[in-house]
């Protein structure tokens, strides 16, 4: 049984990045096997705070359909089958093309054709899910997504990330999450333990907090908050926490150091000794949840 | 017309703040939030909307228990693993379906029927600057590119009718599906950066984007004193790739103390370091 704890906000550059990357280190000094999941793809960033060594790469692959335009008759049962309009047809001067960019890959349109070879798959790269080893500690690692520049499907390559992390030995699952309320955030989180939402306490990163806490909490998720950059402005924020019921767990002050620390792409929980401590709470207290959580689904 | 647009493909690097403050130094623009996800231009604008209509949603399958014969064939058919079962029946995950429907027309006995979301909506309204589409997208919500492609539909008709020349977007973060839908075929990309590894290494993903699609950016470094080091490497990167550097602005709390005003920078502190440094900017994304 592995448990999983996802790191999202709906605003981007909260600090989502920074809570996944120093809680997993903290649960590999506490000598947790904890595997840590980059499922922010289009932007993947969390394995630059490790020392690595890249160790494979899988191909995620789309299936994608081609009109063989000798075996189709234009009927265009597949255009009318196909739900996001990937498929276009004239039928007058027998033109009929599949649009890779509106293509779910779902298989409806081959379901749709009559014919016999009229439309057959071929595979088309859309990303890949790499394997990294970190150095100094005996993990089972980090699982990076990546997805292709100028591909537009994110979620293939996230669901590819999580069935891969089914594949290694671990007890605790950590995700950092791709930012936003719509399709990548929501296949990253839904099947969560528990969610830490990461806000920042302006009057944008409220707004957001706001919009992704209503999801979360629509999707029947745990949620708890990290408040970055606390110090100014939180009081609102807190209160309407409070009036939520969401509980807080943890308030990262502005600090100049941590500013440096990140920009050069190093830990807090190994340069800032009142950070490493905050993470350490935070992981006691993880840690406790998971076991009340146990305890409840046992009776 | 030229369409201008804010990607980052970093979050949080400062993109509203500047779409903002360009709104404010604008002279006839309309603006255009393409980040329906967390839309937050409208926070400083301030739009008085005169139009709102419901933006209708993606479609997800639904399994109607009492028709259900549990034979199981949607589950064999459904690409996106989002059909599962336990002894209460078979079930669709309202977050893994995609609406492809291919569940519905497969299942033998008329048990599965879509429904669609009408949760997003999309608005028109006038700001003190100009004109503005922006939109919400329903929590929990699928078709954010569909969603930006409309805001943009909408801006460019408002932009004819009001004879504006510039559309101004504040495009969301990452590479994928709605930052696509927002800078295809714009004229100009300005990606606001940061100097910090990350904001590097997503700086060279939202670059090799725009240009996989030929598209003319631009370069800003925000907050370039944090680590002037980094800040270095990024003029480098730019230089080596032939990309033009609008400017480099500091990091100022002016920044936040606009934003809780509800004003635009230039507008709140125009005699700050930054506003200055903003001001050069417009002028060279307006001539380049």
């Amino acid at each position: 049984m592995s448990y999983t704890i996802a790191v999202a906000s709906g605003k981007g550059g909260t600090g989502k990045t920074t809570v996944a990357g120093n809680l997993f280190h903290t649960f590999l000094k506490q000598g947790a096997k904890a595997l840590l999941l980059d499922c922010d793809v289009e932007e993947p960033n969390a394995g630059l705070f490790f020392n690595t060594t890249l160790t494979s790469k899988i191909v995620v692959e789309q299936q994608l359909p081609e009109i063989v335009t000798s075996n189709c008759t234009f009927c265009g049962r597949c255009t009318e089958a196909c739900a996001f309009n990937a498929i276009l047809m004239v039928k007058s001067i027998a033109h009929i093309k599949v649009m890779p960019e509106l293509c779910h890959s779902c298989g409806a349109c081959i379901y749709a054709c009559p014919e016999h070879g009229a439309i057959v798959e071929y595979p088309k790269t859309l990303g890949q899910v790499n394997s990294y080893e970190i150095r100094d500690f005996s993990s089972p690692g980090i699982l990076e997504g990546e997805l292709k520049i100028g591909e537009a499907m994110a979620v293939p390559v996230i669901k590819q990330v999580k069935k891969h992390a089914s594949k290694l030995n671990h007890e605790f699952r950590i995700i950092d999450a791709p930012p936003g309320t719509s399709c990548p955030a929501m296949e990253t989180i839904h099947n969560a333990d528990y969610v830490i939402l990461v806000a920042e306490p302006t009057p944008y990163g409220i707004n957001d907090l706001k919009i992704m806490l209503q999801t979360a909490l629509k999707m029947r998720l745990n949620v708890g908050v990290v408040i970055n950059r606390s110090d100014k402005g939180s009081e609102e924020l807190e209160q309407y926490l409070d009036e939520n019921n969401v509980e807080v767990l943890m308030k990262i002050p502005f600090d100049k150091r941590i500013a440096a620390a990140y920009s050069e792409g190093n830990l807090l929980t190994e340069h800032i000794p009142e950070v490493e401590e905050k993470f350490r709470m935070l992981y006691h207290s993880l840690i406790n949840k998971i076991r009340i959580n146990a305890t409840n689904n046992h009776r | 017309m030229q369409q201008i647009t804010i990607v980052s493909g970093k979050g949080g690097t400062g993109k509203t703040s500047f779409t903002s403050a360009f709104a404010a130094l604008s002279k006839d623009a309309v603006f255009a939030d393409c980040d329906v996800d967390a839309a937050n231009l409208y926070l400083t604008l301030n739009p008085e909307n005169y139009h709102e209509e419901v933006f209708p949603g993606s479609k997800t399958a639904v399994i109607d228990q009492n028709r259900c014969t549990q034979c199981g064939i949607c589950e064999a058919y459904c690409r996106f693993d989002a059909i599962s079962s336990d002894s209460d029946g078979f079930h669709i995950s309202e977050f893994s379906c995609e609406g492809c429907e291919l569940c519905m027309k497969v299942c033998p006995h008329q048990a599965i029927y879509m429904e669609q979301s009408m949760d997003s909506r999309w608005f028109m309204g006038n700001t003190r600057f100009g004109p503005m589409v922006h939109a919400k997208l329903g929590v929990a919500e699928d078709l954010s590119g569909k969603l930006v492609t409309l805001v943009r539909d909408k801006a460019r008709k408002l932009a004819s009718e009001n004879a504006r020349h510039t559309i101004l977007i504040d495009g969301p973060p990452g590479i994928g599906c709605p930052v696509i839908a927002s800078i295809t075929g714009t004229d100009k990309v300005v990606v606001v950066t940061e100097p910090s590894k990350s904001g590097l290494h997503d700086l060279e993903r939202a670059v090799n984007l725009a240009k996989s699609f030929s598209l003319q950016l631009a370069v800003v470094i925000n907050k370039y004193d944090i680590n002037t080091s980094m800040a270095r490497v990024l003029e480098k990167y730019c230089d080596a790739n032939n990309i033009t550097l609008l400017g480099k602005v500091p990091f100022n709390t002016v920044m936040v103390d606009a934003m809780v005003q509800q004003k635009s920078v230039v507008e709140y502190a125009p005699q700050s370091n930054v506003s200055r440094e903003i001001r050069k900017i417009w002028k060279k994304i307006d001539s380049y």
